[in-house]
């Protein structure tokens, strides 16, 4: 099932790397990191960083770096269960936002629920941790066109990764 | 001075800028808007560390949703006398067509402004006002 090798606490650029050959800026800018590769599941984690607040008063983070953190998990699960493995383009995206995310780190599980031939359908949840557990931030659903351009090897068959 | 000073400010002299640079999100990705006749025009920069595809050069998804809820947020904070900051309550951003590495616009209308919650959508182009490369409404609690 990880024919990439991915290990927890490696960046998403870091991977996209060994894959595509080339590290994604702004997934590098987030400083986003897996936490868990588990097909059709991943955990990616947003490190907080000063640029993520959108209300300067309470600290409250802006929606944009969900958003981010979102459709990366997203597309880069997507990416990752694609037989062979190749891009995949956000078709569209709807983040609901359930709770204001604080000045903290911000975890996000992404499931992809459908593939089709040609696109893939995922759903995520981003919660923050502190004293009293895990709080809900954001829940979210995605739609990903398979680009169809062919990067490397797929998963092993044998591994029953699709 | 608070968020609502900054708009009711920009508003009487016409200059969004102090406005646009309130939220550090909005100062990261380097928001900019100027007003012509009266609507406010936004630009995103196109600038290496916001790519997300580094074949194409294109600009990340999650920036350009981040980007459309900052303008629709602050179209609603520039058109409404409000009372308190809008806060988001779901966005959905559809994507039609690759964001490239030059400026980003943006503009955004109110469809329907309510007591308590407003419903916003927002248009977003690089060279061709008829060919965007992404649309997005969203809709955020308000307070009059």
């Amino acid at each position: 099932m990880n024919a990439l090798n991915i290990k927890a606490g490696d960046s998403i650029s870091q991977i996209a790397e060994a894959v595509f050959g080339q590290g994604i800026p702004h997934c590098d800018a987030l400083g986003l990191i897996i936490e868990d590769f588990a097909p059709p599941k991943m955990t990616v984690r947003l490190p907080f960083q000063e640029g993520l607040v959108g209300n300067p008063e309470t600290g409250v983070l802006h929606g944009g770096g969900l958003s981010a953190l979102i459709d990366t998990a997203c597309g880069f699960l997507a990416m990752s269960m694609l037989e062979p493995l190749q891009p995949v383009a956000t078709l569209d995206l709807r983040v609901d936002f359930l709770r204001p995310a604080v000045s903290a780190d911000v975890f996000c599980e992404a499931e992809v629920y459908r593939v089709t031939r040609s696109v893939v359908f995922a759903r995520a949840r981003a919660w923050q941790t502190g004293g009293e557990g895990a709080r809900e931030v954001a829940a979210a659903a995605g739609s990903f066109m398979i680009t169809g351009q062919e990067i490397g090897r797929g998963p092993d068959p044998a591994e029953g990764a699709s | 001075m608070s968020l609502l000073e900054i708009a009711r400010r920009a508003r009487e002299t016409g200059a969004a800028g102090p406005l646009i640079a309130y939220a550090p999100y909005a100062r990261w990705l380097g928001l900019e808007a100027r007003v012509v006749e009266e609507r406010l025009i936004f630009t995103l920069p196109g600038r290496d560390d916001l790519i997300g595809n580094p074949k194409l050069k294109a600009i990340h998804g999650g920036v350009i949703a981040g980007y459309l809820e900052a303008v629709m947020q602050l179209e609603l904070i520039w058109r409404l006398e409000a009372l308190s900051v809008p806060k988001t309550v779901t966005v959905t951003v559809d994507y039609l067509r690759s964001a490239r590495m030059q400026p980003t616009f943006a503009m955004a209308s109110v469809t329907k402004q309510g007591r308590r919650a407003s419903a916003v959508h927002v248009t977003a182009w690089q060279e061709d006002e008829t060919k965007p490369v992404a649309q997005a409404h969203g809709h955020f609690l308000t307070t009059r």
